[in-house]
């Protein structure tokens, strides 16, 4: 995967990133190395040929586990062409394999000096990011032709092992070997390089790791080609679609991680600093990916209810029945410098878990699934009006319990001034953002029919759907702003409305809490030039006091937000405007050659040729590259009544016809098609869209 | 660093753990492994966990460096991702059943004391360690 002047390759949270050569020279302004489970086993990894660097001729992304470089040596001038090809082909798995060829195309004899530096910082991640210093002792040794670089503090010990096919000279700061090449002829050396956790425990072996990562590697489940033949098939008019989708399948499988705690996969977050499992991330990309690989949902529902909350724990901001937000296995966590042991400091994933729980069943048929899971589901729907609820007003606030360590805002819009009114005040805390009140609505709801349909408590579904019922009435009374006909961005610590206006309001229409004629209004905002960027809505209108087009959270337009707006559209009727946000994204992903960013800048379309680059956006990120996922399910009109597939389309007229063959449910495996003609606007209630039909 | 702290409003501290939710579920034998001794196996079979002679096939190991360490987990007071991290634990076997087990031990199921060492037990196992 290029990006800049980079070229990254990962498999699950094992990643390496070096400059377009294959070099890694990490300095704090260049995030290059091997880095595995949060931690960087190799900062510096450069080739040399008789003291030169060679010049790059091209960098070949042959999957994203995979690259091969082409590089030369310069000769200094352009007049004499070099007789030196060096080609460097590096795979990923718990570190990496290098395999190193140099040919001498020259008609004489050569000898040559070829070294390979190495070096190792061990930092954490979150060092690497905020330029932390190291606590522990680094050390080399070289033994048996291997170098290995480690580093220990108390019982964490980390170590890099480097070692060649080819006998050389191996010393603490790396490797060299003479080479003769005769005419005509090619050298070439393997090179393993091993992150090993070394542990203190008796019996237990180092753990094996630089092994070649192939594309019949057992535990990622499926390989990337098997993957991909295993995904519904799309053929569609407008040619850059399909790009789209096989870019979104290609990023999807790149982050499938394997935690080893429960079979298969679930999606980390994105690359480079997430690649880590994530409540809330993980829950909202499996969504989105549901109708394509639903097996995701299932490994991220099984893996998130096994770290569900115990206790009440400041440090980690754990309670009984949340659902965790972020786990880390770096040097900070082990020492419990930062809380990601996991930490739970989101308030929208619990909510977000029942969710999902509750979809997939319906898609998939999958019950016993919802009969494994239902003690988590009902400490999940527990802890919302127990915890989620801090002060017993009804609705569910955060609020971080350790200051120093805990995450100020603990809702998607996670960043310091995320939560603003419209003046551009910060709003103090606690926080309750609405949002979370749609999510907490929609997931009592989806909870009342599991626990009438699977888990046959019809008393608990009835209870569930009246505190469904109040919480809706309450919300509409409670956070409408009647001024400004919109609903607040959140109630702030002294339950005044935080008068915002901003994308928050699209989440309200997926989860079904907003009054119908609210809703209208809300729409209307959502489509105004305010929001509506033209490229997508911004996560923060431009009228708002704290607008900033490249602002993380107020005024970037973010695929994954817009992704759940426009399916939220579909719920209320509003074909035509969600068929335009789908639209506009679709362009925008093009323009980003297939791969939506975690977000872009919310400078006007009729400004911008091209969506402008948000400069820190992680790519691919999880949710961003689900999103074009989302809007073709939105596009199909895609949804389960549990027993068939619904397609009722709504595709405006650039994109032509749409056909998904192949979608995998409860019904087995079903085709859907749609073209493109004039989208009504007639609403329709959410989930069983009128004028549904079932799939051919 | 973990610690009380009122639960909401200002109540009373919250500390108690939740029952254990999944703990009908569990059903296997895990190995407690102490200096490359089984001190102990735990057999897991709907609610709760029995001590059982320290012999046979398990379903997983635990590695762990001492039993007050295992105490000390099992009491919730030890946090498994940081033990692990620190080298101080490591789990082998069928590491989802290890991880369900040891947690419902934290979420209060109850267990017997455990037992003196013995041999080793042998473990029906592929190599697991903890992370990815």
């Amino acid at each position: 995967m290029s990006a800049g002047n980079e070229v990254s390759i990962l498999d699950g949270n094992t990643f390496v990133v070096s400059d377009r050569r294959g070099d890694m020279d990490a300095t704090p302004t260049e995030n290059h190395g091997l880095f595995l489970n949060d931690t960087r086993f190799l900062s510096r990894w450069i080739l040399t040929v008789d003291g030169l660097r060679p010049t790059l001729l091209s960098a070949d992304d042959l999957a994203y586990f995979r690259v091969q470089f082409f590089l030369a040596l310069a000769t200094g001038t352009i007049y004499v062409d070099s007789h030196l090809s060096i080609v460097r082909r590096r795979s990923v798995c718990d570190g990496f394999r290098e395999d190193l060829e140099i040919v001498n195309h020259d008609r004489q004899p050569v000898t040559l000096r070829v070294r390979l530096e190495a070096a190792s910082d061990f930092a954490d991640l979150f060092e690497v990011k905020d330029k932390l210093a190291k606590k522990g002792e680094l050390y080399h040794e070289v033994e048996n032709g291997h170098l290995t670089l480690g580093y220990r503090r108390e019982g964490f010990r980390r170590e890099t092992i480097i070692s060649s096919s080819m006998p050389g000279e191996v010393r603490e700061d790396g490797l060299s070997f003479e080479v003769y090449l005769e005419p005509q002829s090619s050298w070439s050396t393997s090179l393993d390089v091993s992150a090993i956790f070394v542990r203190a425990i008796r019996d237990q072996k180092p753990r094996p790791c630089g092994r070649l990562r192939d594309e019949e590697q057992p535990e990622l489940g499926r390989s990337l080609a098997t993957w991909l033949d295993g995904a519904p098939r799309l053929v569609a008019s407008w040619e850059p679609l399909g790009h789209i989708y096989k870019r979104s399948l290609i990023d999807l499988a790149a982050l499938r991680f394997a935690t080893g705690v429960t079979p298969g996969a679930l999606p980390a977050a994105g690359l480079p600093w997430f690649m880590a499992v994530f409540g809330r991330d993980s829950l909202i990309a499996s969504f989105q990916a549901l109708p394509f690989a639903p097996e995701l949902s299932a490994t991220t529902l099984r893996t998130l209810a096994l770290f569900q909350g115990q206790k009440v724990d400041p440090f980690r901001d754990e309670e009984p029945g949340k659902i965790m937000h972020e786990l880390r296995l770096g040097e900070l966590t082990a020492f419990e410098e930062r809380p990601h042991s996991p930490y739970y400091g989101a308030a929208d994933g619990t909510m977000l878990f029942l969710i999902l729980m509750e979809e997939y069943v319906r898609w998939t048929g999958d019950r016993a699934l919802a009969r494994d899971l239902e003690a988590e589901a009902r400490a999940a729907v527990a802890w919302i009006d127990e915890y989620g609820d801090r002060d017993g007003d009804g609705y569910v606030e955060y609020e971080r319990r350790d200051a120093e360590t805990g995450l100020d805002n603990q809702c998607w819009k996670d960043s310091w001034d995320s939560i603003a009114f419209a003046d551009g005040t910060i709003a103090p805390t606690p926080r309750a953002t609405c949002e979370l009140q749609g999510y907490a609505y929609d997931a009592k709801v989806r909870m009342a029919r599991l626990a009438r349909e699977v888990w046959g408590d019809p008393g608990w579904a009835a209870a569930l759907e009246r505190q469904a019922a109040d919480l809706k009435l309450r919300f509409n009374r409670d956070f409408w702003i009647a001024e400004r006909s919109f609903f607040a961005l959140a109630l702030d610590g002294k339950k005044r409305k935080v008068d915002a206006l901003t994308s928050n309001i699209g989440h309200l229409l997926w989860s079904g809490i907003a009054d119908d004629d609210k809703a209208r209004s809300c729409v209307q905002h959502l489509m105004s030039d305010d929001l509506f960027s033209g490229w997508g809505v911004r996560t923060m209108a431009a009228t708002e006091g704290s607008y900033n087009p490249i602002g993380y959270h107020v005024g970037t337009v973010w695929p994954h937000d817009n992704s759940i707006i426009a399916w939220g559209l579909r719920h209320y009727g509003y074909k035509a405007e969600s068929a335009m946000i789908c639209r506009a994204m679709l362009e925008a992903a093009n323009l980003f050659r297939g791969r939506l960013p975690e977000a872009f800048g919310g400078y006007p379309r009729r400004e911008t040729h091209y969506p402008v680059e948000y400069p820190t956006a992680c790519s691919p990120q999880a949710w961003a590259t689900g999103a074009p996922l989302l809007f073709l399910r939105t596009l199909l009109g895609l949804d389960s009544d549990g027993r068939h597939l619904i397609v009722d389309p709504a595709i405006p007229e650039p994109l032509g016809q749409i056909e998904l063959l192949d979608l995998p449910g409860c019904w087995g495996l079903m085709d859907a098609f749609g073209r493109a003609r004039e989208a009504t606007r007639e609403p329709t209630p959410p989930r069983t869209p009128a004028g549904a039909s079932e799939a051919s | 660093m973990e610690g009380t702290e009122p639960a909401k409003n200002g109540a009373a501290p919250t500390v108690a753990p939740t029952p254990p939710r999944s703990a009908n579920q569990l059903s296997g034998r895990l190995g407690i492994v102490v200096d490359g001794k089984t001190i102990a196996v735990l057999g897991f079979d709907g609610g709760g966990a029995t001590q059982l002679p320290a012999e046979g096939e398990t379903r997983a190991n635990v590695f762990i460096t001492s039993m007050d360490d295992f105490q000390r987990m099992a009491r919730g007071e030890l946090n498994l991702v940081v033990a692990s991290l620190r080298g101080g634990l490591s789990l082998r076997g069928d590491v989802g059943f290890a991880v369900r087990a040891l947690r419902a031990l934290q979420a209060g199921m109850p267990v017997q004391g455990l037992g003196e060492p013995s041999a080793p037990a042998k473990t029906k196992e592929t190599d697991h360690v903890g992370g990815k």
